[in-house]
């Protein structure tokens, strides 16, 4: 009984080191801008919210200078009364400069808070990320408004699957590169989400516009939905509704340096201008869209081969399937690699609506 | 009196004896009264206690038939009195007990060594009146009462069998509570009923007034804030359980009937249960297994989120909860501690107070104190709903000791919560796991059937599965016969005409 007292005085006095976080005592950091601001240096913007008695949300950011990323949250919190924790952190904006320079140091720090969830959603601003969080968008919060764009794209997949997760799996896997959604401020209170930013190890090589996003999904992601549009003739068109697709990727045993990205739509024609849409129409139409998705997949693919960028993962994907696999000369050949794409589309019920 | 105030020449050693009867007669209400028998010419005295007797009896039976009848000898009462328990006795110390217990002490000058011993017994019975605590909508609406006689026929009238087996004896030094053990022969474990009798003999205290004396006397664990035994004032329950193997413990003058051994589970089943449809019981189960959990884990879980897990909170939800608190000026343990020390405050209050009183306290209480205190920026309103939602669901056991058990155990939760957050709640559940994994009520599992696992068990637990599934006794009970009916037949289903 006397040691049981013991241990509970040694439980209750010496318990008094942990640090609290009272959520009303803290300033969570809902997201963060990071810029080049000029060679040596950073700049880094933090967004908080300030909640208001009658519950309406005002946005409040923090901005500060240093050349290691750690000091521009010691920095910002000199200027915050109540300190800034990052517990919080669903956005991470990192600006165009920054994007080319490389972001290997940034997702470093990632990786080293553990506070930060791995859901938290990375993207690349055009022009610097402190203007894109500085903005007004929505009276829920820049944060929350950053975090639901990007997470509603997702979900519809829109966008293909990106954060902190899959972001670091992807980076640290020999033989695929990472690539990274753009956020484009159109005025201080809309933006848009502008493409996809392709990137070379670290540092961003090429940009996809968000027209061409489709065929992009088409080679990278495993699942897609959407719409397309598909001109049969001068007059007639269709319009039609991906239900599922997939990529495969089949080697050719014979030649080693060719390999055919298989593409597999399942899709419902929701609109049609013409007249009839009878069997023939429908195959018209679906071998069209094979004919569409073959060419501008074939472009994106040999568009990446001219960047020397490996989105698909092919590289993870010979390895997968050689013994000895040289990533050096990998790297070489990857250029001169034959690549094809085969498109098949299968078009189930017409006009389900 | 010339030869002491009974005629007793045995006792004259007997010093205690002597002082103890003449303690007696010190008694406002002890009365000795000679009478005389015209017709046989015999001088007889009537001693009783006039608050235990009921006076009606001795002058419509015992009087009228010592008076009038044919009466010579104390062996000629059995002959002459219309009444059932009529004793002839030669045993001097057995005198005092019988007077305390309201019978009549019938002594003849001539006579010394023999007298009668008559009842005359006031009894004073409440009627039967429908349950007040485990309240059923379907289902039988009477309530044991205080009388052990009357509690034993209700019993009895719902199992007419000879196997049913009724103990009983007296324990108590000054209170002489007469207690009664059943079992169904052929069915309860012998070793249990061993066990219960062995400890009821054993208990030496000298005041029981009521059932719930014995469940903390007699509890496997006594420091467990659990209870062990489950007491209930429904007979139908009791006969359910006495069908199952268990063993019922009626005590006189508790209107609470015991029964023992008991898991954790059925402390959170009503018996309304077994009225139900099983998909409906089952639900109403799981329910209240929510119920209770929620009851115990909100408040600290708000206490540790809020003041170390702040990354937990989905965006949506940060908005509201730090409104909430954002002219709250104390940390969140203190909000919750003051806000659940209220609610026990009210409850305390209300179920102290007269009942008309009690019902506005319990409507001032959460109205006014509660905006009040919002208004007043003293606690967040969401921690005022999650407190009153919890002190609701804290209802919902059916066991009026079980919910008082969980009253109790939000406090060290919150405690913890706030030491060491998530982790020191984790820590509370389990000390919480390995007390009751260790507790045993009469020796047997108290967690089953969870641990051990039994899956027999399990199947009036959590769910309560239907009739025709249920056909073994629970097996932590260890029945003579685990079998209740034979699932085969039961399955068949015959229509009139096969």
């Amino acid at each position: 009984m006397k040691s049981l007292m013991m241990y509970l005085c040694i439980l209750c006095l010496l318990s008094g080191c942990v640090e609290t976080n009272t959520i009303d005592d803290i300033n969570i950091i809902l997201a963060v801008g990071l810029d080049q601001s000029d060679r040596k240096q950073m700049m880094g913007t933090f967004l908080t919210d300030n909640f208001m008695p009658d519950k309406s949300i005002t946005n409040k950011t923090y901005t500060s200078k240093a050349p290691l990323r750690r000091d521009l949250l010691i920095k910002a919190n000199h200027q915050a009364a109540q300190p800034l924790v990052t517990g919080g952190v669903s956005v991470t904006v990192i600006g165009e400069k920054l994007g080319k320079q490389g972001i290997d140091d940034i997702l470093d720090i990632y990786q080293g808070d553990v506070t930060i969830g791995a859901r938290n959603f990375f993207a690349i601003s055009e022009g610097t990320a402190k203007k894109i969080l500085q903005g007004q968008y929505g009276p829920e919060g820049n944060g929350t408004y950053l975090y639901n764009l990007l997470d509603s794209k997702i979900k519809s997949k829109e966008l293909p699957e990106t954060n902190l997760h899959f972001l670091l799996r992807d980076y640290y896997q020999k033989g695929k590169d990472i690539y990274l959604p753009r956020l484009k401020q159109i005025s201080t209170n809309q933006i848009e989400i502008s493409g996809v930013s392709l990137f070379k190890k670290d540092k961003e090589v090429d940009v996809i516009p968000s027209g061409k996003l489709f065929y992009f999904r088409l080679l990278v992601d495993k699942h897609n939905k959407g719409f397309f549009f598909v001109p049969k003739n001068k007059k007639e068109a269709a319009s039609i509704k991906g239900l599922s697709s997939k990529h495969e990727f089949i080697l050719s045993k014979k030649k080693p340096s060719e390999v055919t990205v298989q593409i597999t739509i399942k899709g419902a024609i929701q609109e049609y201008t013409g007249k009839n849409l009878g069997v023939k129409q429908v195959k018209e139409i679906q071998k069209n869209l094979e004919k569409k998705v073959e060419k501008e997949c074939l472009q994106l693919v040999k568009s990446f081969q001219k960047n020397d960028t490996d989105p698909m993962g092919l590289g993870a994907f010979y390895k997968s399937r050689n013994r000895g696999f040289d990533y050096e000369k990998w790297a070489e050949n990857y250029k001169n690699l034959n690549i094809k794409v085969v498109c098949r589309v299968t078009i189930e019920e017409p006009l389900i609506i | 009196m010339k030869k002491g105030w009974f005629q007793n020449k045995n006792g004259q050693g007997d010093t205690e004896q002597k002082n103890a009867t003449q303690t007696l007669a010190k008694s406002k209400d002890f009365t000795k009264t000679c009478y005389y028998n015209q017709k046989t010419n015999i001088d007889f005295c009537l001693t009783y206690l006039t608050t235990l007797v009921d006076e009606k009896i001795i002058e419509q039976s015992i009087l009228s038939s010592l008076l009038a009848g044919d009466f010579h000898s104390i062996n000629d009462i059995k002959k002459i009195m219309p009444l059932y328990d009529v004793q002839i006795c030669n045993d001097p110390s057995k005198i005092e007990e019988n007077l305390c217990s309201g019978y009549v002490l019938l002594t003849i000058e001539t006579e010394e060594k023999n007298y009668g011993l008559i009842a005359a017994k006031k009894e004073i019975v409440r009627a039967l009146s429908p349950p007040e605590v485990e309240i059923s909508v379907v289902g039988p609406k009477e309530a044991f009462v205080e009388s052990i006689a009357t509690n034993l026929n209700l019993i009895r009238r719902k199992l007419p069998v000879k196997e049913l087996v009724i103990e009983e004896f007296t324990i108590g030094r000054l209170s002489k509570t007469k207690i009664a053990i059943l079992h169904i022969e052929g069915i309860t474990n012998q070793e249990n009923i061993n066990t219960v009798r062995q400890r009821l003999k054993d208990i030496e205290f000298d005041d029981i007034s009521d059932s719930s004396y014995i469940v903390q006397i007699i509890s496997d664990n006594s420091n467990s804030p659990f209870p062990q035994l489950l007491d209930t004032e429904r007979p139908d329950r009791v006969a359910a359980v006495l069908a199952e193997g268990m063993i019922a413990i009626c005590v006189d003058g508790s209107p609470q009937v015991l029964i023992t051994p008991t898991t954790l589970v059925n402390f959170f089943s009503s018996f309304e249960d077994y009225y139900l449809n099983w998909i409906i019981a089952s639900f109403f189960r799981l329910l209240r297994m929510f119920a209770v959990t929620f009851s115990i884990l909100i408040t600290p879980l708000y206490v540790a989120v809020l003041t170390y897990h702040y990354e937990i909170i989905p965006h949506d939800l940060l908005s509201t909860l730090i409104t909430s608190r954002r002219i709250v000026p104390f940390p969140p343990i203190l909000e919750a501690i003051t806000l659940e020390l209220t609610i026990e405050l009210l409850r305390e209050a209300g179920a102290r107070l007269p009942t008309k009183v009690g019902q506005t306290i319990g409507i001032v209480g959460g109205i006014v104190i509660g905006t009040a205190s919002v208004e007043a920026g003293l606690t967040s309103n969401i921690l005022l709903i999650l407190v009153a939602l919890a002190a609701l669901a804290s209802f919902t056991t059916p066991v009026y000791k079980m919910s008082n058990t969980i009253r109790l155990l939000r406090f060290p939760f919150l405690l913890f919560a706030q030491l060491w957050g998530l982790v020191g709640i984790v820590f509370c559940v389990c000390i919480v796991l390995t007390h009751l994994i260790r507790l045993t009520s009469l020796g047997r599992p108290f967690l089953d059937p969870f641990y051990p696992p039994r899956w027999q068990d399990l199947k009036d637990s959590l769910l309560m599965l239907p009739f025709k599934e249920r056909s073994m006794r629970p097996q932590f009970l260890r029945t003579e016969n685990p079998y209740r009916f034979s699932k085969k037949k039961a399955s068949v289903k015959k229509d009139i005409d096969e």
